[in-house]
């Protein structure tokens, strides 16, 4: 596994890829209306842009059904760029959002007549796979590479399904040292998001104002990895990394664990309700194996 | 798995085939077909004595009207038991898919030795008096006589199986020879008479080459045999030697000395009959003018001598009228020893055909041919006229005789050579009259002509054209098979010089060069760092290896050898040797590492198999020739380049590389095994050497392999074994398959076998 | 390079000017090939035309087959993993340890290596402890005691290392079979041993001490550095461990990194067990305690522990005052894509690519990157079986070694994402 960038443009080439929040449960509830909350995030994609000639910024949105690219600034080929005219940025972006809010939310209906919504959460272990995968791409592209690192602006609520996948794509961008920054604009904070800027070495922030977004995301997110080094930001306070029991899903200090398949129990059990193991003697593999489902643990 | 060869529907106990092991099946019924003879070279560890099996016992099951009889002979009692195992296999296969019409009664046979179950019989410590302690309970005139007292002691398996008479049959199945013990046990019969007996009812025989081979025995064993049998040799690619040997004879001072005290024994054993029993030698005499003592009226117990020269027209003859007397006879043979030590004080090496030499028998003892011609008959007829059990006694006049009737018998193809001493020790008077047979076809004539198809196989079989020369037939079908493998899994190299660029060589002149010696060492030095487990050496003389062994440990090389690897070493004791050789098992089972030097001609170059880790290297220090100087050797190469215009040059270097080859294979077994083999010697890097190796050799030794030095070596040798070490594919997944299927071999015509041979 | 199953060319070994001088070390006109040896890059195809051989291809299939036969012995045999590992890594530095076919030494390389390996293995089992043996003059000796930390490890490993007299298997089995008895029962008990020497000088049968082995359900793998040896294969066999030899020092980064994912366990091979650990809070940034671990006072971020409220610096790790497994949910985390591995992907067959009715999708569906269209070669892009996504090979090779989710799956709802039920 190629690990971080070794070979750099110059030290402040930063490749960012931002993972959008389109879950129209959220934007439905949100304070700050979505198309205001697309210019300030337009203002900041141009603002990273402009920081530097060779900066690249690759758009992801996260459906609730669905994810998918919107825009590669590397794939432009737009003349209307060389002049510095803003609008054409603005206007390809745009229009693949709109295509893509349209299919998701067709598929919810699709969705929804099979099943009645179960959850209000986006897909965010998706993006963060398709975001992780276009990095390895450019990890394998040449000699020459920027720095990546990923921005999550993210408003619905942890989806407790997508937990293992979520922790594996965090683990995996620790591995590549990609940091994930976190940008959270929903009201209560999220553990997944902590969790990941926490490991991967981001920034975690819960603006207070959201009708000033653009200013906490061009102070905050918009400085590029060597230029942390010499920045106070935000610290990272009150990640909670305990774990809850999976018979409770309370949140335990201390608790038991299965040692064939790791399960969190709060008190002594005689018997694994996961992976189906007695405990205290040798088990066998067929009774365990079928036994096996799983709960996920809230954090 | 079961698939159509013409046809003929052949069972093959297992799933998968080797290309070559079909296109093997396939030649072999050819053969059959046409009731020829034939020659067939398939490299080791392809699975050729499956194929064979499975092919002739399918091809009998096709054609119920003709039924054919196998006999199959190994050359050691091993090989034996392994063949009728897999024929076990092969049975159990059929009679699943086919049912009762497959079942079918095999045998293996031996020596009294290895199948009997007497503990007092067995008590005995070598064959010849295994045999004769058999003999004095079983022969039948001692049965006789314990009918009359019941005290004398008899066998009681044998008499057991003698009271079942024609019940005594084997049930149908296959029979190794532990089986047969068992069975003879569990009975109470005697295993190796019931052996003997069932030869003749059996589907499928196994015995070693001597039963068929060696006239003295052949003719009680095998003369039943029914025409319309296939013989095969199994690893005979030493048949020319096995023939030859089996009838030269050599007679020393020993043996003549133990001749007078035989004679003087049957002397006192006539006299003793003559006052009591007249009558009974009246009777032998009228036995033999009636000329009954030649075929089989006697009880076959008592058949335990038969005239080592083979043609049946000839002893129908009435026997001589001068020796029909006990008394005259031994006169006759006093006078033949007499003549012999006297030939045998000579000085110098004498060189005589057997026509000069029956001349001058006769001229000097007065005895002539026709009279030499019978000694054996007439020694056998009065050996049982005597009553004289402890046949392991007589050996030295059997062998007088014997040397007697060969040379009354043939009037080419052999030479007597009388040598004073030793070459190699001139001062030591040792001499020896040796009747030595140079043609190797005479004693196999008899088996071509008379059945019907005979297949010589082996894995080391070149040059193949050599054969049919040697032993006087004409196969239908002479191939060479190639081994399809996945990967390499063989790495010959020919190394012809050290480190330092110095050649190196066994050739006499340069035996004791100090820097040759030094090359080998370091050669084996630098190899014994770098192959795990076992190394074996093979060197071209006990002399020889004695020698350089000893420049090693004076240089210091040989304790440089041992830290790395211990060392066994061959010895031509044959407890100390087994011992050497299983000690040297151990130590590369438990991963110390092992070299085992040994030579060229030995029972352990035969015999013993080196393969998986037990061989991982093997080298062949120089070219194994023959002692060139030998007095039989050179008489022998002079009656093939006048007989069959074979060179001198061209038969010694067949006969050493196939010796080298044969070392050479021992490594490996298997189609999953690997080895590495170096020639250590400049003059194999001669195309006129090198072509003689076997295909399946030369279709690995690449020419970048051809003439290297030891570092090179060293580096080929460390990549070898590297991409050895990696998982082994065995189906073959990429390009050619070369494990087949039932489907593969349906689909598969003619084709395949154009790519088989080589 | 690694050429896989390549065929090697006849232009290894030059014929002449070779100096015997150093019989060790490669010979100048080694060292100028040694590295690229370009022409190990050609392959003959079809009409006999040379053409660089296709390392890409060759490399993916490779890594393919291995995916393979791995998930297939876990699906058929339904064997679970063992997650709670205790590893000693025995390093032979015996005399065959100072060859320099490996450069600058083997002794060199396999410590670098073992280097990686520690991180990787701690990376992947948060939860095991590993320890280090060393074979020296036919004794063994223990390096490293079992712990958690791989500092420690490494760097007893970066000290000074000689390499000399010979080397013993069966004295290193019984040391780590001594230690290992001493590990709680539910723990999984493995070996890794880092041969270079051909043989070894044993006191006594070692064949007795492979079957102690086999009794206490040690796990023994071997990685050989020079050639197979019976004994290593034997011990393997009996053990249920791996035996492998490295061809070259690339292939033996490959062989030893493929030791740090759990291997398949055995069931009766480990007690199912409860282990109690606690999960602690970090403490707040200003807060002054006195470390444990360092037996000083240190300021702001660290752990306290929730039995005896002692402060640790780290997790994972063992509070060195109640003895308590501390460790955090993300830990926990790392292990569970074990339980739940994603399924490989399937090749799309060419003849699915070729037919014009079949609208393919043109990019990599995680990655963006253009898909070209085949024509006759094999095909370049592989599809998972439960999203009928497209990926190119090398999403393929990160999907499944690295990141464990398939972002097909993961990125549409109603493809039921597989964590939530077990296959």
């Amino acid at each position: 596994m190629p690990s971080a960038a070794t070979k750099l443009y110059a030290d402040d080439v930063s490749l960012l890829v931002v993972l959008l929040d389109t879950n129209p449960f959220f934007w439905s509830t949100s304070t700050l209306p979505f198309s205001k909350f697309l210019s300030h995030v337009l203002s900041f994609l141009n603002s990273i842009l402009l920081l530097n000639q060779i900066n690249q910024i690759v758009v992801i949105a996260t459906g609730c059904n669905s994810c998918d690219y919107i825009y590669d600034s590397s794939l432009s080929t737009n003349p209307g760029i060389e002049k510095g005219k803003l609008p054409a940025l603005c206007s390809e972006l745009l229009k693949k959002l709109e295509d893509f809010v349209t299919r998701d939310e067709q598929l919810n209906k699709q969705q929804s007549q099979s099943l009645p919504p179960t959850t209000t959460s986006s897909l965010l272990s998706g993006s963060l796979s398709m975001a992780l995968c276009y990095i390895q791409r450019v990890f394998r592209s040449g000699p020459l590479q920027p720095h990546p690192r990923i921005l999550c602006v993210q408003g619905s609520s942890d989806g407790p399904e997508q937990y293992v996948a979520i922790m594996n794509s965090i683990f995996s961008a620790q591995r590549s040292m990609v940091p994930i920054d976190s940008c959270y604009i929903g009201s209560n904070n999220s553990a997944f998001l902590q969790q990941a800027s926490y490991i991967t070495g981001g920034v975690y922030q819960k603006p207070q104002q959201l009708d000033g977004l653009f200013q906490y995301l061009s102070t905050v997110f918009a400085t590029d990895l060597h230029s942390r080094t010499f920045l106070q930001l935000p610290k990272s306070v009150g990640v909670d990394f305990r774990a809850s029991c999976f018979c409770h899903k309370k949140t335990i200090d201390m608790g038991y664990i299965c040692s064939v398949c790791l399960s969190i129990f709060c008190k002594h059990h005689k018997k694994c309700s996961t992976c189906g193991s007695v405990f205290g003697q040798a088990q066998s593999d067929v009774a365990s194996a079928s036994n096996l489902k799983r709960k996920t643990p809230e954090t | 798995m079961k698939f159509q060869i013409e046809d003929v529907t052949v069972y093959f106990p297992y799933d998968h085939i080797y290309p070559e092991q079909y296109a093997y099946m396939v030649e072999l019924k050819r053969a059959l077909d046409a009731r020829g003879h034939c020659l067939l070279e398939m490299p080791t560890g392809t699975g050729k004595t499956i194929a064979l099996l499975s092919l002739i016992t399918s091809y009998t099951l096709s054609k119920p009207n003709n039924p054919v009889k196998l006999i199959y002979c190994t050359r050691t009692v091993h090989e034996m038991e392994k063949t009728l195992a897999e024929l076990k296999l092969l049975h159990a296969y059929q009679t699943t898919h086919i049912g009762d019409r497959a079942r079918i009664l095999a045998v293996g046979l031996s020596s009294r030795k290895n199948l009997c179950v007497n503990s007092r019989v067995l008590a005995a410590e070598n064959r010849d008096s295994v045999d004769a302690s058999c003999r004095r309970l079983t022969a039948s005139w001692v049965r006789a006589a314990a009918v009359a007292n019941p005290n004398l002691p008899t066998c009681e398996f044998f008499e057991e199986y003698e009271k079942a008479g024609s019940n005594a049959v084997l049930p149908p199945g296959v029979y190794t020879l532990q089986d047969l013990r068992a069975y003879g046990k569990e009975k109470g019969w005697c295993p190796y008479f019931l052996a003997r007996h069932m030869v003749q009812f059996a589907n499928v025989v196994v015995y070693s080459y001597q039963y068929l081979l060696d006239p003295k025995v052949a003719g009680y064993i095998s003369k039943e045999m029914q025409k319309e049998s296939v013989v095969v040799f199994d690893e005979a690619h030493n048949i020319d030697n096995v023939c030859i040997e089996a009838l030269s004879v050599s007679v020393r001072r020993q043996t003549l000395e133990g001749a007078r005290r035989n004679l003087n024994k049957m002397r006192q054993e006539i006299e003793k009959f003559k006052a009591t029993d007249a009558g009974r030698l009246r009777a032998e005499y009228n036995r033999l003018v009636e000329g009954l003592a030649q075929r089989g009226n006697l009880p076959f117990t008592d058949n335990w001598l038969s005239n080592p020269a083979l043609p049946d027209d000839i002893l129908k003859e009435a026997v001589p009228g001068n020796i029909r007397r006990a008394e005259h006879f031994l006169h006759v043979l006093r006078r033949l020893v007499q003549y012999l030590e006297g030939r045998l004080e000579t000085d110098n090496v004498e060189k005589e055909g057997p026509v000069g030499f029956v001349a001058s028998i006769n001229t000097h003892a007065g005895i002539d041919q026709k009279t030499l011609k019978f000694c054996y008959d007439r020694l056998h007829s009065l050996m049982l006229t005597l009553e004289i059990t402890d046949t392991d006694e007589f050996l030295h006049i059997q062998t007088i005789c014997d040397f007697a009737t060969l040379v009354g018998t043939y009037t080419r193809g052999f030479s007597v050579i009388i040598e004073p001493f030793d070459e190699r020790m001139p001062h030591i008077p040792d001499p020896v009259l040796q009747l030595s047979c140079h043609d190797a076809s005479l004693a196999i004539k008899p088996v071509f002509d008379r059945f019907q198809s005979v297949v010589i196989t082996s894995g080391t079989l070149s040059p193949i054209d050599l054969y049919p020369r040697l032993l006087n037939f004409h196969p239908v079908v002479s191939r060479s098979f190639t081994m399809s493998l996945t990967r390499d899994c063989i790495c010959p190299m020919v190394l012809t010089r050290g480190s330092d660029q110095l050649p190196v060589s066994t050739k006499f002149d340069m035996r004791s060069d100090l820097g040759v010696v030094r090359n080998y060492g370091r050669l084996l030095l630098e190899m014994a760092s770098v192959v795990p487990d076992g190394i074996v050496c093979f060197f071209v003389s006990y002399s020889y290896m004695d020698g350089i062994v000893n420049s090693w440990n004076e240089n210091g090389i040989l304790k440089e050898i041992m830290q790395h690897k211990l060392v066994f070493i061959e010895t031509q004791d044959v407890v100390e040797t087994t011992l050497a050789l299983d000690n040297y098992r151990k130590a590369c089972d438990c991963g110390r590492g092992a070299i085992f030097f040994s030579v060229a001609r030995g029972k352990v170059a035969e015999g013993i198999d080196f393969d998986r880790h037990y061989g991982r290297l093997v080298i062949m220090f120089g070219v194994p020739f023959q002692y060139t100087l030998s007095k039989i050797l050179l008489a022998r190469l002079e009656y093939l380049r006048d007989t069959f215009q074979i060179k001198e040059g061209d038969f010694l270097t067949f006969d050493a590389l196939r010796q080298a080859a044969q070392c050479v294979g021992r490594v490996i077994r298997s189609k999953a095994d690997y080895g590495m083999m170096i020639f250590a010697d400049k003059r194999y890097s001669r195309h006129d050497k090198r072509s003689k190796l076997p295909g399946w050799i030369l279709s690995h030794l690449r020419d970048a392999h051809l003439n290297l030095s030891t570092d090179m070596a060293l580096h080929i040798a460390r990549e070898f074994l590297r991409k050895m070490a990696q998982p082994y594919d065995k189906a073959g997944s990429s390009g050619r398959k070369t494990l087949l299927s039932q489907e593969d071999v349906e689909k598969m015509g003619d084709g395949i076998l154009n790519e088989m041979q080589y | 390079m690694n050429n896989g199953n390549g065929r090697r060319l006849n232009g290894e070994t030059e014929e002449d000017d070779d100096d015997e001088g150093s019989e060790g070390d490669l010979d100048a006109w080694e060292r100028t090939y040694a590295d690229e040896r370009s022409w190990e890059s050609l392959q003959e195809d079809e009409s006999g035309l040379l053409r660089p051989v296709d390392n890409k291809t060759l490399y993916h299939a490779q890594y393919r087959r291995r995916i393979r036969s791995l998930s297939s012995q876990a699906t058929t045999s339904r064997i679970q993993k063992g997650l709670i590992r205790y590893l000693y890594i025995v390093v032979d530095l015996s005399r065959a340890a100072a060859e320099m076919d490996y450069r600058p030494s083997r002794m060199a390389v396999v410590a670098k290596h073992v280097e990686a390996f520690i991180r990787e293995f701690f990376d992947q089992n948060p939860l095991s402890q590993l320890g280090l043996v060393t074979i020296k003059d036919g004794i063994a000796h223990c390096l490293t005691d079992l712990g958690g930390s791989p500092e420690s490890h490494v760097k007893a490993l970066m000290g000074k290392l000689e390499c000399s007299g010979e080397s013993s298997l069966q004295n290193a089995l019984d040391l780590v079979h001594g230690y290992l008895n001493q590990i709680p029962s539910y723990g999984h008990r493995e070996v890794l041993i880092l041969y270079s020497a051909l043989s070894t000088c044993d006191p006594g049968d070692i064949l007795e001490t492979i079957q102690k082995c086999k009794k206490s359900k040690m796990r023994c793998s071997v990685i050989g550095l020079s050639a197979e040896i019976f004994i290593c294969k034997h011990l393997c066999q009996e053990t249920g461990g791996s035996y492998s030899v490295a061809m070259d020092e690339s292939h033996f980064k490959e062989l030893i990194l493929e030791h740090a994912p759990p291997p398949p366990a055995i069931a009766e091979f480990a007690i199912a067990n409860l282990i109690k650990m606690g999960f602690p809070q970090r403490a707040a940034e200003s807060s002054i305690a006195i470390c444990s671990c360092h037996k000083e006072a240190k300021v702001g971020g660290g752990y306290t522990c929730p039995r005896c409220k002692a402060r640790v610096c780290e997790l994972p790790t063992e509070c060195r005052i109640c003895g308590l497994t501390l460790i955090s949910s993300p830990h926990l985390a790392r292990s569970y894509h074990h339980l739940f591995p994603i399924v490989p992907f399937d090749e799309v067959s060419s003849s699915v690519l070729n037919d014009p009715r079949n609208r393919l999708p043109r990019s990599c569906f995680g990655c963006q990157q253009s898909l070209p269209n085949p024509g006759n070669k094999p095909s370049l892009r592989v599809a998972c079986p439960k999203c009928k996504q497209h990926f190119c090979l090398d999403c393929d090779i990160y999907i499944h070694e690295s990141l464990h989710n398939c972002p097909g799956c993961e990125s549409f709802r109603h493809s039921k994402s597989p964590i939530a039920t077990e296959e």
